[in-house]
């Protein structure tokens, strides 16, 4: 038994508790990437670290033993100073991106090869629900956007770019579910891309939403700007669609712009117009590039949603590690367990440069929660890519590895498995020459690899 | 000995205040002491002779020489700490020493100093030799350990120590081949007669490798306490005639850079460790105004980083970074935020590293940038004021050449067209900056800048 203080709070624990045990009882959450209940303490991530405040010394709070007596401190600056500076260096030897370069480019975030996958496995459905709710106007942007993504697709360096356009063209129309209703009702002022976006992504969210506009007709200037590219009823159909979802459009009418603010719980602006200056009052502008209008409303509404919910708008600036351009003798590690040949559909092309864990993996939540925005400098050479390994189920990403020991951990609980190998900076892991990984075991490991560098090949994260 | 019980051991090497030589200078007997109360049906003694520091080698001179001393000290150690079992691990890379070691072990056993009754007490001890798994991180207790495990050399946390949870578990005495050796000495001669040589907390002598720009190097051995400038004066003979005494690096590459400015330090446990540096094995290079501090930093940088072994962040990827920015500077590539960055990296490795090989790596750099922080910045301006980094100096030939052809022949490059009787030129674009013409011109007519 122990009795010792977690940032001045008195907690008492049983023998061998560790310190992470001690502050998980005093209620302090310290990051880990290393440490599972099953596999215990590596300690080797290091980004758990506390200060033991009698000795000074810093110490890993996942394999240090609470001590009767200590004094411990899990949150002052120089402890989150030294896991910052810890997490930059895993992210400086990190080689992996966890969006694809397509994504980045798509000035609606479009998740293109989570569409590609759901499209070449034949859910023409789900691919069209995803096109949906991340281009709002997909119809419309296939016939205005000048396909950025394609100029970023990295298949174009061993033939040619994924038409990506070309396959969200084909796609029928699909609908996203909508979350529960939340009772609050948001308000937007204009009714052009920019403002139905941010109405469909508000309405996906929950919330009940009206568009007020002065003219009588939504997205009056696109249908002037692309009147050569754009059948109107194309763009008449996915207006259409919105309003079926349940916006509730106020148009040819004056807008009483402060009205509108004290009788909705949230408002967006989505036009020129100046509007009252208040906590619940969000802006959407309309852009001349019109997948950016569509990105811009689907900001402000992400905006609008984390106020109404009271919680801070992150999904926007997420950390991003990026791999940077591949070095010509780095091609083909890089392809070639993810090309396919033979691919019967140009969506079957798609390389998946994308994280197959951007959602869950630690190393990104905690760049995060420190503040890290990337891209990194890395002060180093990258390290060179090495080729994703195919374990059954199972795809690992070297690059992607932090060498926390947990897989390797599991393998040795298991009688087999993968193993470290190298040391230093060139440490890796690996299956041993001749060596053998059950599905199982190999899915149990990407279950508690905390970063994309095992990965389930079906898995899909992005909601 | 005989009479000895194992508390009037450990009291004894408690009197005469020895502390470990193996590098962080712990006291010997309250070590053993808590062996000796650690719980265990079987307990061992680990010699540590794996000493992978590079340019040391005092303790394979004592293995290699006196390998009896230290066989002793195991089984005086035995007798104190109560410990059934021995273990001799010697760094493979030392065959002589692996072979007198065993064939003393040999000896020792013929004349029936192991088994049932060792010293005459009703114990029972043996040694057996294990060789080095060959990488400098299995000097670290842990990693040592997890080696004679057939585990991969990696450190764990301590606590546990292994003192208390050492070698399959059990309560294990880890020891450096040099403290071990101090121990015969010390029940042979009383602990007073060690204790009355060296400092108040740092008693007795210590062996330092002497190297680097002094005339004459070694093993030397020197009562803890002797000043910097006595050994380098006194015992190394001084730097050569015209060049001046700029800084020296005690403790290997896990040390630290004194300056010149305190070369009145004594040479003790607290005083290195209070300026940066560390007792570390006892490696003593010293430098003069013709080397570069930035170089030398990256120099015993790279040892380190070369021998991290991966296992935790910091230390694995901080070394390296560290290592690529010394590399950038002492090429002229350096950028303005290159030191800040530098010095944040080295904070980083050292305070939050698992083990004693990272938390001590970034020692040179750190010491080096608190002593001669403004050659640093030179680098970034492009001047390497020792004039050693090969892409931030030129060589050039004065008006005071004679036309002896000496350098042109010297020259491994083609850089210097043979001219006899006439002013020599260098090409400066086939020059490999190797400095040979200026050490060969008789008139001192090669200039470098
Ligand atoms: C990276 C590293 C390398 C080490 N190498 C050695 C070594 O070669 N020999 C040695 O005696 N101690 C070495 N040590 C220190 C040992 O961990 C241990 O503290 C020492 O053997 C204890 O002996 P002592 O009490 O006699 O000093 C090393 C420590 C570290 C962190
Ligand atoms: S692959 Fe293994 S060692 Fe690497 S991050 Fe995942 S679980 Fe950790
Ligand atoms: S500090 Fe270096 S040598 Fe020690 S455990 Fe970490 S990586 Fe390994």
């Amino acid at each position: 038994m122990a009795r010792l203080r977690i940032d001045n709070v008195e907690v008492e624990v049983g023998a061998g508790a560790t310190l992470l045990d001690a502050a998980a009882k005093a209620g302090a959450e310290i990051p880990t990437l290393c440490y599972t209940r099953q596999t215990g303490a590596q300690a080797s991530c290091m980004v758990c670290v506390v200060k033991d405040a009698g000795s000074g010394r810093m110490l890993p709070a996942c394999s240090a033993k609470a001590e009767d007596g200590m004094e411990v401190d899990t949150r002052g600056d120089e402890v989150a100073g030294l896991r910052r500076e810890t997490l930059l260096m895993l992210l400086s030897e990190h080689v992996g991106d966890c969006e694809a370069p397509c994504t980045r480019i798509c000035p609606a975030s479009l998740d293109i090869p989570g569409l590609l996958r759901l499209m070449s496995g034949g859910d023409e459905s789900g691919a069209a629900r995803v096109a949906q709710r991340d281009l709002v106007f997909p119809a419309t942007l296939c016939r205005v956007c000048g396909a950025p993504c394609e100029k970023g697709c990295r298949r174009a360096q061993y033939d040619a770019p994924v038409g990506i356009r070309a396959c969200h063209a084909a796609l029928g129309e699909g609908m996203p579910e909508r979350a529960e209703g939340s009772g609050k009702t948001v308000g937007v002022i204009g009714a052009g891309l920019a403002g139905l976006s941010a109405a469909f992504t508000s309405l996906l969210r929950g919330h009940a939403c009206r568009v007020y506009d002065e003219a009588p007709v939504a997205c009056s200037s696109v249908r002037v700007r692309y009147a050569q590219q754009l059948p109107a009823e194309i763009l008449d159909a996915e207006v259409e669609s919105i309003r079926r979802m349940g916006a509730e459009l106020m148009l040819g009418r004056a807008v009483d712009a402060a009205g509108v603010v004290s009788t909705c719980d949230a408002v967006i602006v989505a036009c020129d117009a100046g509007a009252p200056v208040a906590a619940n009052v969000f802006r959407a502008d309309e852009h001349a590039m019109p997948a950016r209008s569509v990105a811009n409303g689907k900001a402000g509404a992400r905006a609008a949603e984390a106020f109404l919910r009271g919680q801070q708008d992150q999904s926007s600036r997420r950390y991003n590690s990026v791999i940077g351009k591949l070095r010509p003798e780095e091609i083909h590690a890089y392809g070639v367990t993810r090309l396919v040949d033979d691919a019967t559909s140009e969506a079957g092309r798609c390389l998946g440069c994308d994280c197959r864990k951007a959602v869950s993996c630690k190393l990104r939540q905690h760049a995060d929660r420190y503040g890290i925005r990337g891209p990194v400098k890395r002060h180093m050479d990258r390290p060179a890519i090495a080729a994703i390994e195919v374990l059954g189920p199972v795809l690992f990403e070297p690059g992607k590895c932090v060498k926390c020991g947990i897989c390797v951990e599991l393998s040795r609980q298991s009688g087999g498995g993968l193993t470290f190998a190298g040391r230093g900076l060139d440490t890796r892991v690996e299956l041993p020459p001749g060596g053998r990984i059950s599905d199982d075991l190999a899915m149990r490991c990407a279950e508690a690899c905390p970063t994309g560098a095992l990965a389930v090949r079906a898995g899909e994260e992005r909601p | 000995m005989r009479e000895m019980s194992a508390e009037d051991v450990i009291g004894l090497i408690d009197r005469s205040g020895l502390r470990g030589r193996g590098g962080a200078g712990f006291f010997t007997a309250r070590k053993w002491r808590e062996v000796r109360n650690a719980p265990g049906e079987v307990k061992y003694i680990i010699c540590n002779g794996d000493e992978g520091d590079p340019g040391a080698f005092m303790d394979r001179m004592t293995l290699e020489s006196y390998p009896f001393r230290v066989i002793e000290g195991m089984l005086i150690a035995a007798v104190a700490t109560g410990a059934t079992r021995g273990i001799c691990y010697i760094r493979a890379e030392y065959p002589l020493a692996v072979s007198r070691v065993r064939a003393a072990l040999e000896t020792c056993g013929g004349a029936g100093y192991f088994g049932g009754r060792i010293l005459g007490k009703g114990q029972e001890f043996s040694v057996e030799l294990r060789e080095g798994a060959g990488a400098f991180i299995c000097g670290e207790e842990s990693a040592l350990i997890a080696t004679l495990e057939g585990r991969r050399p990696t450190p764990s946390l301590r606590p546990p120590y292994p003192a208390h949870q050492g070698l399959h578990g059990y309560p294990t005495l880890v020891s450096n081949v040099e403290t071990l050796a101090f121990v015969p000495w010390i029940v042979r001669h009383g602990p007073d007669a060690f204790a009355e040589i060296g400092t108040d907390r740092s008693r007795g002598t210590k062996v330092f490798a002497l190297a680097g720009k002094v005339l004459r190097g070694g093993l030397i051995e020197v009562p803890m306490g002797t000043t910097v400038r006595e050994i380098v004066e006194e015992i190394g003979g001084g730097v050569a005639e015209g060049r001046r005494l700029k800084a020296v690096q005690i403790g290997g590459p896990s040390g630290g850079c004194i300056p010149e400015s305190l070369a009145d330090l004594p040479v003790d446990y607290e005083s290195l460790t209070e300026a940066g540096a560390m007792m570390g094995s006892g490696g003593f290079v010293v430098l003069d105004d013709r080397d570069c501090i930035v170089e030398m930093s990256r120099y015993f940088l790279s040892f380190t980083q070369i021998e991290s072994c991966g296992k935790c962040t910091p230390c694995r990827v901080g070394t390296k970074q560290m290592l690529e920015i010394l590399e950038r500077l002492c090429e002229g590539r350096g950028s303005g935020e290159d030191i800040e960055v530098l010095e944040r990296l080295a904070v980083t490795v050292k305070r939050n590293s698992l083990c004693g090989l990272g938390r001590t790596a970034p020692n040179p750099v750190l010491t080096s940038l608190k002593y001669f922080r403004d050659e640093f910045d030179a680098h970034i301006n492009g001047k390497c004021p020792a004039k050693k980094c090969k892409a931030l100096i030129t060589y050039s030939i004065k008006e005071d050449c004679i036309g002896c052809t000496k350098c042109a022949q010297q020259c491994p490059a083609g850089a210097i067209g043979m001219k006899p009787y006439e002013v020599h030129e260098i090409d400066a674009v086939k020059c490999v900056r190797c400095g040979g013409c200026f050490d060969v011109c008789p008139v001192d007519a090669v200039e470098v800048n």
